[in-house]
């Protein structure tokens, strides 16, 4: 069953200049327990469309499209239901834990605060059930824990902290916005599998954030490329490094350095990532694409169906690639 | 030396769009024009002798004549508004300048000799801007006398810490810059190369800085003139007057208080409003 | 804790100590006789001048001096004025609470008008904004002995709703509504800057990342404000409390002087004029441990309320 089904979503943000559009229709769907990537460099509109799906838009923002969430449109969703909708349903991981956790309160603050607050958890049963998924994340001594400061804990803990947060009480949907960036490899490879692990578990759907291709590629059921506020590729992750048609999705592959050193150079894409306020006719991607052509420059290639998937290509049943 | 970092050591200073100053600035510049010249020429302007007392006149209002009255001894209001200008340009003038001076070197010093020299001056300047100006003013005047140099040395002294700390920020990028290394490796002079290449640079936000200062300047050194720690009657300074001017007050004549209260005030926000807008012209905020 | 007040408290007696030496210095440098200075210029008998060499030490050298000086302050003998020809401690004792009042209504009057308009300000935006943002930039070009005259002017004179001198008789009543202009007066520019920090901080606030973590997670908008975006926003206020609170007891001197009220400003003016040095000295001492004791009390406020502080100190 479809638990999130985003149509069309565009959005046009308040600039110093006027209005500019970051994203222009974008389309995806998750499935009860699914799991979908979301994939793209720096201003392709992927942390935009998350934190539209959690109604989290900036001031003075427009948005078109629909949203909706087990059948009720969160855009539209009046103040106690969405007020539901965010506490009871829905859970999201932010990229910079020292960040998104306010430092002058104390962990267990932090960790029952939604709980208390909004489910009516009684202190004593929101302590209770903190020290519990402290403990499921593999942090050591919870009780002492939670009447920590966070500039006491390193960045992999306060992750595995925020982590636990989501894990308080029973949401449908995680929303996962670069959640390992901003730590460091070693810590990386600890804390996605916590993520992945923690979610299959409790049959959460969840939305993956990353620039991370092959990262995404793990723990998710299927890709969605972003670029320039648009989709541009989807399919499901095992196909992606056989069967990926889109050009930028290609590059992206081409581009990661290989580890058994048979490469001479890296092979890095042209040009700088188009952000989808530069709005231009043709495939925001052209300027880059190898194989682009005239026509991608006039028109705006719409999404074809390609076997489970899609790609927004004009050339996207021609072999560009050649056989493997 | 490539070209491109011959191109950052004569980079263009203090040109710009003068319409980035807008209306505000514009107005501001013009008072401060009027006022530099008023204080040039205030004697030679006053239509009256600012200092001809005649009681039978004290604290009459406006009279064609006299477009602002007299004041608490009969003498001309605007004679002694024109003079007091000068008194109330150059006192701020000269703490400026010597603070701008002082302040320049110290930072420049930290800047250049990096290490301990800019801790143990860091350190210094950060203590020496705790105390209050206005207490080492007071102090001073107990020791030496009330005098305006007095109040400008102690004021100069309670200034310089803070244009320091200022300017030491843009001091360390500045002399952390590729061309710097570049002269010294080159065999230039320490001294020539922070005088005519680094100062220079630092030149449009330096004036800027100084001459919002100015505007803080005329305030204080206004105040001490009020207390009665600034310059001595019978001179008389715009502060000197604003202090003269407060039993008329009391008594209904708000005319001396208030025109030399809005002198100064208009003089300082003037300064304030052209310093800003000139950092912004200039790049430099 | 105990090590970061016992450093603390150091710092404050050693600056107390400094700042003190410093001023008697001064005295040493200073031109002239010694004595001059303490009869104020007067003629004096011979005995009298003998009187003060001997109760001022000027015969002994200048460490024993100062801290000859420091004994007696420590027993409570702050010196005697020759200006008002008493006790300095006499001289302090009711202009002290005199300025105490002044200085706390005006504390009081900028943080109900400055603090609560800059909140305001940056939490809701719009005409409240625009309106507070420029009577703010206004306020703030206006120094303490203009803005009192003109206060005096309208709100006195001209509309004889408050006194426009003097303490009142006595009562704590009468005493505030005396208080009502000169403390707004010396509360103005620095309500300004208030104003204008705390928008800026709870601007920077509202736009940080735990705040959007509190509202994903459906905490109702006023709980996000008040324990997120308020909580966190006051913090750089009280790092610069300290500095505000020295800057109104420096205004004192400017407000009791135009308002004609007997306090510690009107006091050290009129000192620095006589050049009645015991008695500038006497008052510096108290300005400076008032001083120390404001930034310790902030220190620890500090220490308190901001977590991050904790684990940089230990």
């Amino acid at each position: 069953m479809t638990l999130l089904q985003v149509t069309d979503l565009t959005l046009d943000v308040a600039l110093p200049e006027g209005s500019g559009r970051v994203l222009r229709g974008v389309d995806l769907a998750v499935e009860q327990g699914g799991s979908i990537g979301l994939v793209g460099e720096s201003g392709s509109g992927k942390s935009l469309t998350v934190r539209s799906i959690a109604s989290l838009l900036p001031a003075g923002s427009r948005r078109g499209g629909s949203i909706t969430f087990e059948g009720d449109e969160v855009l539209g969703m009046s103040p106690a239901r969405l007020r539901r909708y965010r506490s009871s349903q829905l859970a999201m991981i932010f990229q910079d834990p020292r960040a998104a956790i306010n430092p002058v309160r104390k962990i267990g603050d932090f960790l029952t605060e939604n709980a208390r607050t909004n489910l009516g958890w009684s202190r004593n049963r929101a302590r209770d059930r903190a020290v519990e998924v402290l403990a499921e994340v593999g942090i050591s001594d919870p009780e002492r824990r939670l009447k920590a400061y966070p500039s006491e804990l390193s960045g992999g803990l306060l992750q595995r902290v925020m982590i636990a947060s989501t894990l308080l009480y029973e949401p449908q949907l995680l929303l996962a916005d670069e959640p390992t960036t901003a730590l460091d490899v070693t810590t990386q490879s600890s804390v996605m599998p916590l993520i992945d692990r923690s979610r299959r578990e409790r049959g959460m759907a969840m939305v993956f954030v990353s620039h991370d291709l092959e990262l995404a590629a793990a723990v998710c059921d299927t890709i969605l490329v972003m670029y320039a506020g648009r989709i541009v590729e989807q399919l499901p992750a095992g196909d992606l490094y056989e069967h990926s048609r889109h050009p930028y999705t290609r590059a992206l592959l081409q581009a990661r350095p290989r580890l058994d050193g048979r490469e001479a150079r890296l092979s890095a894409i042209p040009g700088q990532p188009a952000s989808g306020l530069e709005d231009s006719t043709g495939c925001a991607f052209a300027p880059r694409c190898r194989f682009a052509i005239d026509q991608c420059r006039a028109e705006t290639p719409l999404v074809v169906s390609v076997g489970s998937g899609g790609v927004r290509c004009l050339r996207a049943d021609e072999d560009l690639w050649g056989a493997p | 030396m490539s070209f491109g970092q011959v191109l950052i050591a004569r980079r263009p200073r203090m040109r710009g769009r003068l319409r980035h100053l807008g209306v505000v600035g514009w107005l501001a510049a013009t008072v401060i024009g009027l006022f530099a010249f008023v204080a040039a020429f205030g004697p030679a302007l006053a239509p009256y002798d600012p200092n001809a007392i005649d009681l039978a006149y004290a604290n009459v209002g406006p009279t064609p004549g006299h477009p602002l009255g007299f004041d608490e001894l009969g003498r001309d209001l605007l004679s002694r508004l024109l003079v007091g200008a000068r008194p109330s340009f150059i006192g701020p003038l000269a703490l400026v300048a010597f603070s701008t001076v002082l302040g320049t070197l110290v930072a420049l010093i930290a800047a250049w000799r990096r290490g301990w020299t800019d801790t143990g001056l860091s350190a210094a300047v950060d203590v020496a801007f705790a105390f209050p100006g206005l207490l080492l003013a007071i102090v001073l005047a107990t020791v030496f006398g009330a005098s305006l140099w007095v109040a400008i040395i102690a004021l100069t002294l309670a200034y310089t810490p803070g244009m320091a700390r200022l300017l030491r920020g843009s001091a360390m990028r500045e002399t952390g810059m590729e061309y710097v290394k570049a002269f010294k490796v080159l065999g230039y002079s320490d001294r020539r190369i922070l005088f005519r290449h680094v100062l220079p640079n630092l030149a449009p936000f330096i004036i800027a800085q100084s001459i919002i200062t100015f505007g803080y300047a005329t305030l204080d050194l206004g105040g001490l003139s009020f207390l009665g720690l600034g310059l001595q009657p019978p001179t008389a300074d715009w502060g000197a007057m604003v202090a003269a001017g407060s039993k008329s007050l009391l008594q209904g004549y708000p005319l001396q208080t208030m025109a030399a209260g809005t002198c100064l005030v208009l003089a300082a926000v003037s300064f304030g409003v052209l310093g800003d807008r000139l950092a912004r012209m200039w790049g430099v905020e | 804790m105990k090590g970061f007040l016992a450093r603390r408290l150091l710092i404050g007696a050693v600056t107390i100590l400094v700042t003190t030496f410093l001023v008697h210095l001064a005295l040493y440098v200073a031109p002239g006789d010694p004595v001059s200075y303490l009869t104020g210029g007067k003629p004096t008998s011979p005995e009298r001048i003998a009187a003060l060499r001997e109760q001022y030490h000027l015969d002994e050298p200048f460490l024993t001096r100062y801290f000859s000086w420091l004994g007696g302050v420590v027993q409570g003998d702050l010196g005697q004025s020759v200006s008002f020809n008493t006790d300095v401690s006499t001289l302090l004792g009711s202009r002290l609470s005199t300025t105490l009042y002044l200085v706390v209504t005006a504390f009081v009057v900028i943080m109900i008008f400055g603090l609560s308009l800059g909140i305001l300000s940056g939490l809701r935006g719009g005409w409240i904004d625009t309106a507070t943002m420029s009577g703010a930039t206004i306020l703030a070009a206006l120094p303490a002995f203009v803005s009192s005259y003109v206060l005096i002017n309208v709100f006195a004179i001209n509309l004889g709703w408050f006194p426009a001198i003097g303490i009142g008789d006595g009562g704590f009543l009468s005493t505030m509504y005396h208080l009502v202009l000169p403390s707004t007066a010396l509360a103005l520019v620095a309500a300004a800057f208030v104003a204008r920090t705390a928008r800026a901080s709870i601007r920077m606030e509202l736009g940080r990342e735990h705040v959007a973590t509190a509202t994903v997670r459906g905490m109702p908008r006023r709980l996000v404000v008040s324990r997120h975006v308020v909580r966190n926003g006051l913090l750089p206020i009280l790092s610069v409390a300290g500095l505000l609170l020295a800057g109104l007891i420096i205004g004192t001197a400017f407000v009791e002087q135009a308002f004609a009220i007997e306090g510690l400003g009107s006091l050290l003016v009129k000192a620095a004029r006589q050049q009645d040095f015991a008695l500038v000295q006497a008052v510096t001492l108290v300005l400076v441990v008032a001083f120390v004791v404001i930034n310790l009390v902030v220190d620890v406020l500090y220490w308190f309320l901001d977590p991050r502080v904790r684990t940089v100190d230990s």
